[in-house]
């Protein structure tokens, strides 16, 4: 518990947080960016064509990857927003800031896909079943978020009312989870499961899990400099950035 | 050359794939630009303020 405290106590220091994540930043980019290329190339070329939907279910590479994080990414920020009305902790305000736009360009990328891969297959771009409508409402949420932050000119204002929103907004996350068991519609299930083997042949399952961690690295990478930005932009008055800003000029003039 | 014709038609669903595929990548792009051109672009700004440091060495 001591130590537990200790680190939500140094995790409350924006300027520690900045200092201890510049490598994590370049480890992530660099492994995100080699999964994410190896699993499209993979899922691509090297993954045998699927017998009924035939090469379009290639899609599934980037549309599952994007679906999964839409999800994952809006669970984040909800967990973000409780913390900060309970613990108030500043850092929670800025990761929500970060994460909404870059949520809504994840979960519009999802969309997207599923409409190209929905086409061919179902033969429409689009169905409004429950699946495809709450990840719509998903989409929606995220605007929301960002719309409701611009609406109030008072940061902390601003950053409560938008936690109370990203905390509210998590019950479409586990409707949009559970809307292909329980209404009828076109979406298939879950690819992956945590207690079942997966229904697809390894060639057509490993690629997909590529990626899907490729993802995740790539984007936890851009949420983590957005969040170093957003620190170094609410503390640009501070000695210590101050410090940091005289270290980097020297360095690039060297 | 015909191979790459082929692999690039996927079998009819060319455009459905890499209409997706590339609406993937270019996402992933802009996402991971915009933190860097945030980045460079506070530096730059900031550059007076670092300057007294600069001048006192």
């Amino acid at each position: 518990m001591g130590r537990l405290a200790a680190f939500a106590h140094r995790l409350g220091s924006p300027r520690w947080f900045f200092d201890i994540t510049g490598p994590w930043l370049v480890v992530l980019s660099v492994i995100g960016i080699a999964l994410v290329t190896v699993g499209s190339v993979w899922g691509l070329v090297f993954a045998p064509e699927d017998y009924q939907q035939g090469n379009s279910f290639r899609i599934i590479y980037v549309h599952v990857p994007t679906a999964h994080l839409a999800e994952a990414l809006y669970l984040a920020m909800g967990a973000a927003g409780v913390v900060l009305l309970v613990w108030r902790m500043k850092i929670a305000d800025m990761f929500i800031a970060v994460t909404a736009p870059v949520g809504m360009v994840i979960t519009g990328v999802a969309l997207l896909t599923g409409a190209i891969w929905g086409k061919p297959t179902w033969g429409a771009w689009w169905v409004w079943d429950a699946r495809t409508t709450s990840v719509l409402v998903l989409f929606f949420l995220y605007v929301g978020l960002m719309a409701l932050r611009q609406a109030i000119p008072a940061r902390e204002q601003a950053g409560r009312a938008v936690a109370v929103l990203a905390v509210v907004g998590t019950v479409n996350v586990p409707i949009i989870k559970y809307s292909v068991d329980w209404w009828l519609t076109l979406h298939q299930p879950s690819s992956f499961s945590l207690t079942e083997p997966p229904t697809m042949p390894a060639e057509m399952w490993l690629p997909l899990l590529v990626n899907v961690v490729g993802f995740y690295c790539l984007v936890a990478a851009v949420v983590l400099a957005g969040l170093r930005n957003e620190i170094l932009e609410r503390e640009s008055d501070t000695a210590w950035v101050r410090d940091w800003l005289a270290r980097k000029l020297r360095g690039s003039e060297a | 050359m015909n191979e790459f014709v082929t692999f690039l038609q996927m079998g009819g669903h060319g455009l459905y794939v890499w209409l997706a595929y590339g609406i993937a990548w270019a996402a992933l792009i802009v996402i991971g630009v915009r933190p860097i051109l945030t980045r460079r672009r506070f530096i730059a700004m900031h550059r007076a303020d670092a300057e007294p440091e600069r001048t006192a060495e």
